[in-house]
Order: structure tokens, then sequence, then C-alpha cells
């Protein structure tokens, strides 16, 4: 068949169409692929055309370049894009918007660079600039693989506006080319922005004068009612200062009307000859140099009579400076100046009085409700005159202290009520410029016209604040004095030359509980006086300590005794004559008691050193006396003590108080480094020695190394001894030595069990399948079959017996094996051997709570199963309701498995034995005794617990804790 | 108990398109949300998506990978500025990811991820997993959940992509982008069902390739020659051809058994190649020796009549059970590299419209990706070239 041509042929032909199909579907790609090009520039075009839409509803440029720098990657699918814009020939951009987000940046000029000489050629269409080698400070603007750029220049606006699409290196193979056939698109997009731009800022210009010329109108029209309204006079000039218009106000306070004022310059007929020379001239000069100029003139009404006239001149120019026409201000202020002169002149007056007076005037005219205060007055209340606008009886009636408000108040409506023609009050007010409280003294008087009506005020004010104050300083100083004297330690009394109490601190002698305070008065003679005061037992007695210094010691009013220092002096009138005494009483009964403390605390002192000393005495001799050697050191490592068998044992120590260990211990480094890491620890650190005695014994010394610190952890001692130790290290090593002599015993004792089970189960299963062989063999004879039956059951329970031995073998050699185990699939197959064991029928029963997987050694959790369940099912009862229930749950930390019967259960007695090895509750159990001593090693093996409950007669419940347990790798 | 919440869009500042995402989805309360899941074409910043919303949901964690387009509630696009959003609130779901995974180390990642998945919670029964889908053993990745989580959790989910250049793709989690991650999100929630499906609409053609010297998921050789020139030249390609020239043509089935294959309303399984190594092929699955592969074609009427079936027998295991939230994987090579845009629209409303609630689509995440994970046969499998539906119900 193989070299039959047309076979083949036909085989050829096969392959060829199969290769005609699958590439059809390359074919096909093309054609999709070509397909979804031209898709994509119909969704360009789209995307371009939803661009222009939204930008033909946007009013400002800022939205417009937001949108054209999303547009740019949307349309042309690039990475990113950046659209500048920015004054034509200038170097900072006005806005910068990346992806549609205004952002702000400094470090771009490299690439606004790239884009002005790359697309400079290219006004208005796109350059597609490849291998982009930028240096900016900006990283991610230096991995550009390609862009495209457009730069449009808008003379009329005098911006420009660049903008970017680019893809970086690293997506590079993402993108599509920005390829050249793209033209016809990139030049549309490219018009459609400036044509967009174009149009904006146009519309922004035509906005922009549109506000310009309302807001201009609208000040027009309010500047024209201004003028025609106004009760000042306005004029209008031309540029040569003739007037061109001016409004009523003008013509009825100059009195000329305007036809009579048209064409003319205001000086023509309104200076007169008094109008003042040089402020004409700073009007001309002002207006000659196109300024503003604000003066006051005396002019000339038309009637003659003359009027003061404060001008405002404005010239108006046009946006090339040139001066269009002047605007004349006008106001009539001839009553102003005239009230100004009064005021002047009343103010002069007062002044003069002032001066002489230093007193403060003041006076209310009720007819006009005019007030006028002197300038003393205004120092008084600390305001100035030409800065207070306020009315001044609102500025004196917050000067005034608003405890004092109500009753100057009171007192001045005497006077309206002309209860009385005058009131003088006394007053504080705070004064304006320092806020300082002032006392004043006033004097308020009333005036009234011949029929009684009060006609105005007339008042005067001293400022009394400095008598005031000395005043209260003195009575405050006496009051200071008084109260020092009353609180302080010592007793003051003056006495005249009778005897007789003038002054005396009382406090002092209530503190004291002195009871007669005179009895402390000394006089001229003071040493009589007191020897006579001990005679009347008024005092306990007296001790001279210098002239006119006396100690007295005196029962107070509890009978306690004071010691009291008394001094006596003579006080002298302004003549130098003795006009009385004073005696000045110090109480000293505490430093007395001081003294006597001290005595005291100096005696126990003395005592207690001695107890030390004594103390001290016994612990060196039970140190001395020590089978340890003893060294104590100081925090800063010098010896303070050693007992006599360190020096004896270890010579390097003796006489060794006081010095550093550091030089006593310099070759045994090791010893050094042990005292240095119980000094950073605080703790006891010990240290095994091998020390070689003068007597070329070798000892072994164990060195403890105790830090002694106080209350507040600090170090104060470092107690270090040493205790011979070379004995404890030959028992040690005794044992050790026997311990490893004794595990090579139990593992040879444990190969030995199972090569022994082992090699007597072979031969065992021999004499089994013998066994089986005879029954199937021929008819046998009944006593023979009996006999047989009996082997086979010996059989049976010695390799019961070697398996129970194996297996606990198996579990004392082997480690533990886990996995993942699922025990209800462990105790389905036991279950499904054990059922047959029951012919009378047991229910089986398993119950999990939860997964019944577990990490376990799968072998020997079979094991325990199987010896635990087949003692359940052995020793069941025969009653029909017979069962055996598993039970899986588990707790936080382990998996309980429960094992409950309602068998022949276990007797009290046995209880407690059950896990021993070869223990059988009665000489009928079955069983060699080893199998729950086995299920007891396999949960020790797992680190687990094995527990039991059960009554005789009602059954058993196992209850195996197996610790949750994780895999190596996890 | 869990609820959902999606949108979608086409916004070129990744920043504002994240923004605008949580705000249709969540309204002004965006900020209580505890899981959102994002995924992005490829054009997109990522680390601005990811920083956004980190910064308007403090709270949540936000989980992100790249596709080749999206498919929500509000349609479907295949640009470089898609995004769509499925935002979470609720407790019941528990994250793990790895920052690298690749074919060779799937499996041991994949199992760490569900360890920790299942010390975070026992009571988890379905995961979306998202990958890489740039060199990964998808087989593996199950094997590695099903041993720790058991064989009833379901896996649903996709792996990640480029716009089909097979260049680069991204996954995201917090404020950390990878460029070979890979997440597993687990859900607890009780009252939660979910059933998948997948179809694909192919039918194979010609003589098998066979297998003869494979490594795991590395296809060395096939019918004795080096594995990449024998599929190209098969193809029709020159075979300095790249990955990306090869998927939407080069579909390979492998066979499935009959009763997979009448589940299945197809014969074939399809796989894909997601990358190459000299003339060897990275294969989406582990590849043994002998495995027959074939090259397949495009069939527009099976593509629409199996949808038809697949989401009516959706429906009817869901039973009175109502959708909540739909996740959806589609193959990259299924969308305007296959249909025009009104064909592939009237197949997405194939697919939405049967679970509307009320006129309105169910919360939706869509998107174009390089595989996708559904059941198949009451087990976890991976496919290449299909739409698979995960339908989230109560």
């Amino acid at each position: 068949m193989l070299d039959n041509p047309d076979f083949d042929s036909l085989l050829e032909d096969y392959r060829k169409l199969q290769l005609r199909v699958t590439r059809f579907s390359n074919t096909e790609q093309e054609l999709i692929n070509t397909r979804d090009r031209l898709d994509q520039e119909l969704v360009q075009y789209k995307r371009m055309s939803d661009f222009n839409s939204a930008a033909l509803k946007t009013t400002d440029t800022k939205q417009l370049l937001a949108l054209t720098s999303e547009a740019i990657v949307d349309i042309f699918e690039v990475e990113t894009a950046y659209v500048f814009e920015k004054l034509s020939g200038a170097d900072q951009y006005l806005h910068l918007f990346h992806d549609g987000i205004e952002v702000v940046c400094d470090k771009m000029r490299p690439l606004l660079d790239d884009i002005e000489v790359v697309s400079s050629q290219t006004q208005g269409t796109g350059a597609i600039r490849e291998g982009l080698n930028l240096k900016t400070e900006l990283h991610y603007l230096n991995q550009f693989a390609k862009a495209i750029y457009f730069r449009y220049t808008d003379v009329d606006a005098g911006n420009t506006l660049l903008i970017i699409g680019m893809v970086s290196v690293k997506n590079e193979p993402l993108y599509r080319k920005l390829e050249p056939r793209q033209d016809s698109i990139y030049n549309v997009f490219g018009q459609q922005v400036q044509s967009l731009l174009g149009n904006i800022k146009k519309s922004e210009q035509i906005q922009q004068q549109i506000n310009t010329i309302s807001a201009s109108e609208l000040e027009l029209k309010k500047l024209s009612l201004i003028a025609t309204k106004t009760k000042n006079g306005v004029i209008i000039t031309d540029n040569q200062g003739r007037i061109e218009w001016a409004n009523d106000s003008f013509s009825e306070s100059s009195g000329f009307s305007l036809d009579e004022v048209i064409g003319k310059k205001p000086k023509e007929f309104l200076h007169g000859p008094e109008t003042d020379d040089n402020t004409r001239e700073i009007l001309s000069e002002a207006l000659s140099k196109k300024k503003n100029v604000e003066v006051t003139l005396l002019n000339y009404h038309k009637s003659g009579s003359r009027y003061y006239n404060q001008l405002e001149i404005t010239p108006v120019l046009d946006e090339q400076g040139n001066l269009l026409n002047f605007i004349s201000l006008q106001k009539d202020i001839t009553d102003e100046i005239r009230a100004k002169e009064e005021i002047l002149r009343i103010n002069s007056r007062f002044e003069q009085i002032a001066e002489k007076s230093q007193i403060g005037i003041w006076e209310r005219e009720f007819m006009d409700n005019t007030i006028v205060w002197n300038d003393i007055l205004m120092n008084q209340y600390g305001v100035k005159r030409n800065e207070t606008k306020e009315d001044l009886v609102a500025v004196w009636r917050t000067c005034v202290h608003p405890d004092d408000l109500q009753y100057v108040l009171d007192s001045q409506q005497k006077l309206y009520s002309k209860e009385a023609e005058s009131v003088e009050l006394e007053y504080r007010i705070k004064r304006i410029n320092d806020g300082q409280w002032r006392y004043l003294k006033t004097l308020t008087i009333a005036e009234t016209d011949e029929q009684g009506e009060l006609q105005r005020l007339i008042g005067s004010s001293v400022d009394i604040t400095e008598t005031r104050l000395s005043q209260e300083k003195l009575r405050a100083s006496e009051e200071k004095y008084r109260r020092i004297i009353e609180n302080m330690n010592l007793g003051l009394i003056e006495t005249n030359l009778n005897g007789e109490l003038i002054f005396m601190n009382e406090l002092f002698f209530k503190n004291t509980s002195i009871l007669h305070p005179q009895h402390l008065v000394l006089g001229q003679n003071p040493e009589l006086a007191l020897q006579q005061r001990v005679i009347d037992k008024d005092i306990v007695s007296f001790r001279k300590i210098d002239d006119e210094v006396f100690e007295i010691e005196i029962l107070d009013s509890e009978e306690k005794a004071l010691h009291l220092l008394v001094s006596t002096g003579n006080v002298l009138n302004q003549s130098s004559k003795t006009s009385g005494y004073i005696n000045i009483i110090l109480d000293i009964s505490s430093e007395k008691q001081l003294n006597i403390n001290f005595e005291r605390a100096l005696a126990e002192r003395d005592s207690y050193l001695k107890e030390v000393d004594t103390l001290k005495q016994f612990y060196e001799n039970v140190l001395n006396n020590s089978p340890a050697k003893i060294a104590v050191i100081t925090p800063d490592l010098k010896v303070a003590f050693y007992n006599n068998l360190l020096a004896e044992q270890e010579p390097a120590w003796a006489n060794s108080e006081g010095k550093s260990i550091k030089g006593l211990l310099s070759d045994r480094q090791d010893f050094l480094s042990k005292i240095e890491a119980s000094l950073a620890s605080l703790k006891l650190v010990q240290l095994e020695e091998k020390m070689t005695y003068d007597n070329g014994e070798d000892k072994y010394i164990l060195r403890n190394i105790l830090p002694h610190v106080n209350q507040k952890n600090e170090l104060e001692y470092l107690v270090i001894s040493g205790v011979n130790i070379s004995e404890l290290k030959e028992i040690q090593s005794s044992v050790t030595t026997k311990n490893e002599e004794l595990k090579k015993i139990n593992t040879e004792l444990d190969n030995f069990v199972y090569s022994v089970s082992h090699d007597l189960r072979s031969p065992l299963l021999a004499i089994k399948g013998l066994i089986n062989l005879i029954f199937q063999t021929s008819s046998l004879d009944k006593n023979v079959e009996t006999y047989l039956k009996l082997a086979e059951d010996s059989v049976l329970r010695l390799d019961s017996t070697i398996q129970e031995i194996l297996d606990y073998s198996r579990n004392a050699r082997l480690d533990l094996e886990l996995k993942e185990v699922d025990l209800a699939k462990l105790v389905e197959p036991i279950f499904a051997d054990l059922k047959f064991s029951a012919p009378e029928g047991i229910e089986l029963e398993i119950e999990i709570d939860g997964n019944p997987r577990i990490i376990t050694d799968e072998t020997r959790m079979s094991v325990l199963l199987k010896n635990i369940i087949g003692n359940a099912v052995k020793y069941r009862r025969n009653i029909p309701e017979a069962f055996v229930k598993v039970h899986i749950s588990h707790g936080d930390t382990s998996t309980f498995i429960r094992i409950e019967d309602n068998g022949q259960g276990i007797t009290q007695k046995s209880l407690t034995k059950v896990f021993d090895m070869f223990y059988r509750g009665t000489s009928e159990s079955i069983g060699t005794g080893l199998g729950l001593y086995l299920c007891k090693e396999i949960v020790d093996k797992f680190g687990g617990k094995l527990s039991v409950n059960s009554e005789w007669g009602q059954g058993s419940t196992f209850i195996i804790e197996h610790p949750h347990k994780t895999l190596a790798h996890e | 108990m869990l609820e959902f919440y999606s949108a979608s869009a086409r916004i070129v500042n990744s920043k504002r398109a994240i923004q605008e995402c949580m705000e249709i989805a969540l309204g002004d309360d965006y900020a209580s949300a505890d899981l959102i899941i994002i995924n992005a074409s490829i054009g997109h910043n990522f680390q601005d998506l990811v920083d956004q919303a980190t910064e308007m949901a403090p709270n949540a964690r936000v989980v992100t990978s790249s596709c080749c387009g999206i498919v929500g509630r509000e349609g479907v696009s295949e640009s470089m500025k898609d995004i769509g959003i499925m935002a979470v609130k609720g407790k019941d779901f528990h994250l793990a990811h790895t920052s690298s995974i690749s074919g060779k180390t799937a499996y041991e990642e994949c199992l760490k991820m569900a360890h920790s998945l299942k010390a975070s919670s026992s009571s988890i029964n379905m995961i979306y997993f998202l990958a890489s889908g740039i060199d990964i053993a998808n087989d593996q990745c199950i094997r590695a959940f099903e041993e720790v989580l058991g064989e009833g959790v379901t896996i649903f989910g996709a792996t990640s992509s480029d716009n089909m250049k097979g260049h680069i793709s991204y996954q995201a989690v917090d404020r950390e982008v990878f460029e070979h991650g890979a997440f597993a999100v687990g859900f607890s929630d009780p009252t939660l069902k979910v059933d998948t499906q997948a179809t694909h609409g192919f039918v194979a053609v010609g003589e098998p390739l066979i297998v003869t010297k494979s490594d795991g998921h590395v296809i060395k050789e096939l019918n004795g020659k080096p594995a990449w020139e024998e599929y190209t030249e098969r193809l029709g390609l020159d075979a300095s051809a790249n990955c990306g020239d090869t998927i939407p043509i080069g579909a390979l089935g492998e066979e499935l058994s009959i009763d997979l294959a009448k589940e299945y309303g197809n014969k074939h399984i399809l796989r894909v190649v997601t990358s190459i190594e000299g003339t060897d092929m990275h294969f989406a699955t582990n590849c043994p020796e002998g495995t027959k592969l074939w090259l397949t074609t495009r069939d527009e009427e099976l593509i629409f009549s199996e949808m038809d079936k697949m989401v009516e027998s959706m429906r009817v295991r869901m039973g009175d059970g109502k959708p909540v939230a739909v996740f959806h994987a589609d193959c990259l090579a299924r969308g305007r590299f296959l249909f025009n845009r009104i064909i592939k629209e009237e197949l997405v409303g194939k697919m939405q419209f049967p679970f509307y609630q009320n006129n309105a689509c169910p919360p939706w995440l869509g998107m174009y990706g390089f595989g996708e994970f559904a059941r198949l046969g009451g087990k976890n499998e991976y496919h290449n070239y299909t739409t698979a539906l995960y339908v989230l119900y109560r």
C-alpha cells in the first residue's frame, strides 16, 4: 500500500489541503487585521470628531488645552501627552497640561527646546520624532522612544502652542508605529486645534473688550449722575482750562450761570485781590504738569462777596497720555473756615487760663450743643485734639471708672434739676493714651439765663492722682509693716516709762502660749526685775547672755518649759530722751530641743558603729571558717575581703586587700571575662576552673560570681566564692559512662527483641500454613481436627503476641512518619475486620465533628485504634444492644478520639494497671498483656495522652488526645 | 454579606479614570469600599490607578490587573485606556498574593497563597484568581489550590495580558505593582454561590501535531521537529513570528472525553502558547509527551449558538437564585481581532441580557485577557480562546 503512488499522491494532497485550511486562517486573519486597521482609522476620526464637539463647547483656553492633551492620547493612541502654551519668544510657559490635567513643572526645558527646533518647520502639522535622547531632570521624559510634535504660533495673540504625544522605550512594543502615512489625520488634527485655539482666543478677546466697554459705560453713567446730583460744584474744562460744562451747584455757589462761564478760564472771574498768590502758583504748576491738585482758595462771588472754595482738579488723559480735559470739584467751605477760626479763638482763651491755673477747663453750650476742652483737660484724659473725632462727652463717659460713673452722673443730675448750682466731685478716669487710672477733683458750675434756664455748664478738673497715690502708699506701708511684725517669729512689746503697754504683736504670744507677756518687759533695770520675777515665780529662771540680753525659762499655758531670748532697749523721742522701752523676744525652745536631739543621735551613732564592727567581725569569722574560698570585690574591682582558705590555697590573694582584681587575675582572662559578664548583667555567673595546686594535685573549682545590689539595683559588692567540685566531677563522669552503657544495652535489647520476634514469626506462619493444608486435605478424625484446631489457636495467639512485640519494638525504634491521614478511612477497615468477630452482632459506629483528616503517623495510629477497638469488641457483653462508638473531635491544640463501648468494663482494681506491661486483668483474659501498654507507648510517642474511664459491667471509654501536628514543609 | 458595585469607562488620565469609576459605582460613598478589583487596559499608568484608588478608599484592599479591553454594564471597549472596577463592601473575603510567579514556580507560589487563604479562613468556597498570563502553568495553579482548599473550591478568574503583543502584563496588590505577580481573593460569604462555564466555538482541522518532547509546560518538539518551527510552519507563518502573531490563528485543541465534550459543547479544549524561548514553546498547561494538539479554526455560527446554550444552561442551574455580580473573562483573541464591533457588541448582549434583573444589568466586570478559569466536568479547569462567565448569585 505504501508503495502505491496513488496513495502517496492522495496523502500529499491531504497534507496540502490541511496546510491550505490552516493557512487560510492566517490569510483570513490578515484580512481581519486590515479591517481592524480601517476600523481603527475610523475610530480615530470618530474620536477626533468627539474632541471637536467637546472643544467647540469650551469657552476658555485652559479647557481647550486640557481636552487637547487628552485627545492626542486618545486619537493617536500614544502613551502620554503634554501641551504647553507660552508667549512667543518667551522662555517660561503659561500653562502646561499632562493627560488632561494642568501641572506645574520647570524641568522640561530640553523637551521644549527639542519641540521648538524639530517643529519650527511644521507649523500646525505633526512631526514624528524617533529615538529621543533628551537630558532632562525628569528621568521619565528621557525614556521615550518616539513622539509626535505639533507647534502652532498665533501671531495675533502672540502665543505659541506646543503639543507632544509620546511612547516610552519600555512600552514601545505595545504601541503602533506613528506612521507618516497618517499625515492626513495629523494635519486634520493640527488644523482643528489651531482653528479651535484661534477661535477661543478671539472669543476671549471679544469678551474682554465687551467687559471693558460694559464697565466703562457703567462708570460713565455713574459719573454723570454724581456730577449732576452732587451739592458740590463741578466744572469740566478743555485741555487749555476753558470751561466746557458746569453743574447747577457751581452756579449757585459762584453766582455765575453756565452761559456766563462757558469758554472762560475759572481764574478770570473767580479770583480777586485777596486770593492767595502762593496757592494760585501751586495750582498753576500742578495743572501745567497734568497732576491732580487739591487746594483751598479765596474766591469772589458774582456779587463781590468772598467765599472759601475747596478745589480738587483731576486731569483726564487718553491712552497715549494726551491731556483731554480737566475736571474740577469745588466745595464752598466758608462756614467751616469761620467756625474753625472761632474755635481757635476760644481755644486760645482757654489755653491762657490753663497756662496759669494748671486746671483743665471745659464748657458745654446747650444752645448749639458744642463742647470745648482746653489742652490741660485733653492731657488729663490722654487725648490729642487733632486725633479725636468722637464726641467729647462720649470720650469722658468711656474714661470714667465704671464704679464711679453712676455716682458722678447722679451728682451732675442735681445741676440739671436745679437742686444745686455747682458740684464738687472726686472720681477716677482711665487715661486713653497710656491706660493709667487717674484721680480727678472736679468742680462743675451751671450757668442759667435770666429765666433760670440752663444755658451752659462750665467745669474745671485737677489731676490729684499723685497726692492720692502718696496717701495710699503710706497707708499700705503702715499696713505692710504692721503685718510683718504681727507675723514674725519675734515677740515685740513697747511700753512707756511707766510700764504701760503701747504695742504688742499678740499673734506671737498667742502662738507661743505665753500667758503673761508683761513678765517679759524688763524696763530700766532688767537684771533686778528678773530676779524679783524668779522670786515671785513668774518665771522659772534666767541667764544673762550679754548686756541687755537674757535667756529666760518660763512655763507656758500647759506648764511646758519655754526658753526665750529677751533683749531690751530704750525708745528715744525727738529730743533723744527715753520715752519708753522696747523688748524683743525670741523663742529658742526648738533650738534647745534640737541640740538635745543631736547629742542623743551622736550617742546612737557610736553605739551602732560598735554593733556594726561586732557584726563585721562575726561575718569575717564565718567567712574565714567557710569551706569555700571567698573574696568580696568593690564595684571599682578592688579586693575588699578574702577569707583565710582563699589566701591559703591561692597565695596570690594573700595581702590583696585594696588591690585591683585586674592585676591580681591578669593571667586568668577567662576568670576576668566572667567577672565582667556578671557586672554587665548583674546576675550570677559561674565558672569552672581546673587548678593545679603546689602539691601537683589537680582540682576542679566551681566559682560563683554573685553581684550584690541594693534596693535601687545598684551594685554594692561582687562576692566570688569557689568550691572544690573534683569529687562531684568524678561522680558525674561515672554516671555519664553508665548512661551510655545503658543506652547501648537498651538499643541492643530492642534489636534483639525485634530480630527474635521477626525470626519467630517465619516458622510460626509456616506452621499455620501447614495446619491449613492439613484441614484442606481430607476428612480428619474428629479428635485430630480438635487437636489441630487447638494447635491453630495457639499458633494464632503466639503470632498475635509476636506481632504486638514487633509493634512495640517498631514504636520504640522508629521515628514518627507524619502525613495527612483520614481517620474515618483508617477506622473503616478495622470495623470491617472486627464485624465478623461478633457473630451475634454489635453496632460499630463512627461519628466525626469537623475534618476527619489529621497529620499523624498512619501505621502507629492504625495499631493504636486496632488495639483499643479490638479490645472493645473482644470484651463485649452478649447483649442485643452491644455497641462500640468512635467519636472524633478537634480542640484548639489537639484532636480527641473517644472509643466508647458498653462491654464488660474494667474493675477499679485493674483500672490503674491496664497500661502496665504484661498486665492482664484476670487469668481468663485473652491476650498477652502488651496491647494497652503498646497503646500508651504510641500515644506517648505522639506527645499526647491516653486515658480510660470504666465501670465494671457497664463498659469503658478510652480517650486519645492527639496534639495537632504540622508537616515539615509547612 | 458581601455587596457588589461595578463601573467602567474609557478615560485617558488614569487617576481621573479610577475616580470616575468609583463615583459611578459607589456615588459619594466611595470611601466605604472594602475591596476594589480593577481591570485596566495596558495603556493606563498602573501606579497612578492604585494610588488614586487607595487615596479614595483608604481602608479598602485594592487588586488590579492589566488586560486588552473591558466589558462592563456600560458596554464593551477595546482601547488602550479602558478601565472597569468591581467594588465590594463587606468583610467576607481574604487576600493572598505573590510578587513573582512563572511556569516553573506556579505550583509552589499557589500552594503558599492557598495556605495563606486557609489560615485566614476555613470557610472559603470560591477564589477569584488572577495571574500574569506570560509564562504560567495554570493547571499547576489549580492543583496547588485544590490540594489545600479541596477540589470543591471553585476557582474563577483569568490571566492578565497586554494588547495581544505578549510583551508585558501588570498585576497590583494595594499600592504595589508587579509584572509577574498573582493574587487570589477567597470569598467566604456563606450566602453566596457561584456558577461558572466557558465556551469557545472553534473546530479542529486536519491531523494533530504530536508532542514528541516536552518538559512540564514547555513543548520542545512537535512531530519530532523543533516545536516553534513546526507550529509556525503549519500556520503558514515565518519562524521569526512572535507569540502575538500566533494568538489569533494558532489555537491548539486538546481532545476531551465524550462526557466532558458533551458538557463543553465541543470536542476540544483550547490552549495557547504564552511565550517562546528559542524554538521551545511555553504552553499554558503541562503538556506530556504523546499529547495530540489540533489546529483549529473559528466557526462564527458555532460561537453564537454555543454562547446561547451556555447562558441558558447557567440560568437553569441557578434556579431561583438571583445574580448579584458577574465576573467575566474573555480571550483577547475573541475581541476586535475576531469580530467587528457590531458583532462583538451583539455577542456581549447575548451573554449579559439573560442575567438582567428588573431590566438592569447586574454589576459586571469583564476583561479581555490571555486565559480563563472555569469548571468543567465538576472540576476546576483552565481554558483559552473562550468566553467564561462567573455568576455570583444568592
